[in-house]
């Protein structure tokens, strides 16, 4: 897949990329899908900040952010990847919604965001998968570490290795709107990463 | 149960799939993507809502353990941890 990058950063794996777009006014842009699966999600925050890390081994993110173009939104990243040549090296990225331009971000990549109150990002996720994470499952591919972690203390992960075909994407996608169009409850999984230990949890919100 | 139905469909759909993919990178990874999934399909909502479900918000934000960080989430979520 052609990467546009438009700037890099001290991570390899994270970097701001261009759109496809066309400008259809002075301060307004119609934007198309980037290459890949072609599955969009919008993500709406109504909170500042999500205050931890999550870091996803089978999924590369790419993040557009819309909202008020004088807001400015602070992107700390850590780098998780097993045999990384910046393993836990940490980036901080300060920025303004732009519809020109993503943010690329690597599998193993430790992400969090703040002041994202009333941002809405366009999240086109390409999917990997893995003869070699064994407990990997697309429903709990959520690593979660306290902000406050120290960076030596960040874990180590092994991304997924295999790519997919787009139509294995937009099955699962299928599926997904199958699941909300017929189930009002669903449960989650994420592992919590504390004091050096994973902690697998599933949890259900309460009626 | 219907669900379930619903899923076994979607993973024959993705077997099927298996013999159409020609990149034998994208092929080894469909297989592998196949069998993942088929473990957890007694829990196929969460499975298949794995990419939408990424923010649980800032309960845990403020725990300084584990222990910490569950009860915080015990006021609105019913809890299991493996």
């Amino acid at each position: 897949m052609e990467l546009r990058i438009l700037e890099k950063s001290d991570i390899n794996g994270l970097h701001w990329g261009k759109n496809y777009y066309v400008q259809t006014g002075q301060e307004s842009f119609t934007l198309v899908a980037n290459p890949g699966p072609l599955i969009s999600d919008m993500i709406y925050f109504s909170i500042d900040s999500t205050d931890h890390f999550t870091i996803q081994v089978g999924q590369i993110d790419r993040f557009t952010f819309f909202g008020d173009p004088e807001q400015e939104i602070t992107g700390l990243f850590v780098d998780c990847r097993k045999g990384s040549p910046t393993l836990h090296k940490k980036v901080e990225l300060k920025f303004k919604p732009d519809p020109r331009k993503h943010l690329y971000i690597e599998r193993g990549i430790a992400k969090m965001f703040t002041n994202m109150k009333n941002i809405t990002v366009r999240s086109e996720p390409i999917w990997f998968s893995t003869n070699v994470n064994t407990e990997y499952n697309i429903g709990n591919d959520r690593l979660i570490v306290p902000r406050d972690t120290e960076l030596e203390n960040f874990p180590i992960v092994q991304i997924n290795e295999l790519p997919l075909p787009n139509r294995a994407l937009q099955v699962i996608l299928e599926r997904e709107q199958q699941i909300l169009r017929e189930n009002k409850e669903y449960q989650q999984s994420f592992d919590l990463y504390m004091g050096g230990s994973r902690s697998r949890v599933t949890i259900k919100k309460r009626n | 149960m219907a669900l379930i139905e619903k899923v076994h469909s979607s993973l024959e759909e993705l077997q099927e799939l298996v013999n159409q993919t020609t990149d034998p990178l994208e092929r080894e990874g469909l297989i592998a993507f196949i069998n993942c999934i088929t473990p957890h399909l007694e829990t196929a909502s969460a499975t298949f809502l794995g990419k939408i479900a990424q923010v649980i918000g800032s309960d845990i934000s403020t725990a300084g353990s584990v222990e910490e960080a569950l009860e915080a989430l015990k006021e609105n979520f019913e809890i299991e941890i493996e």
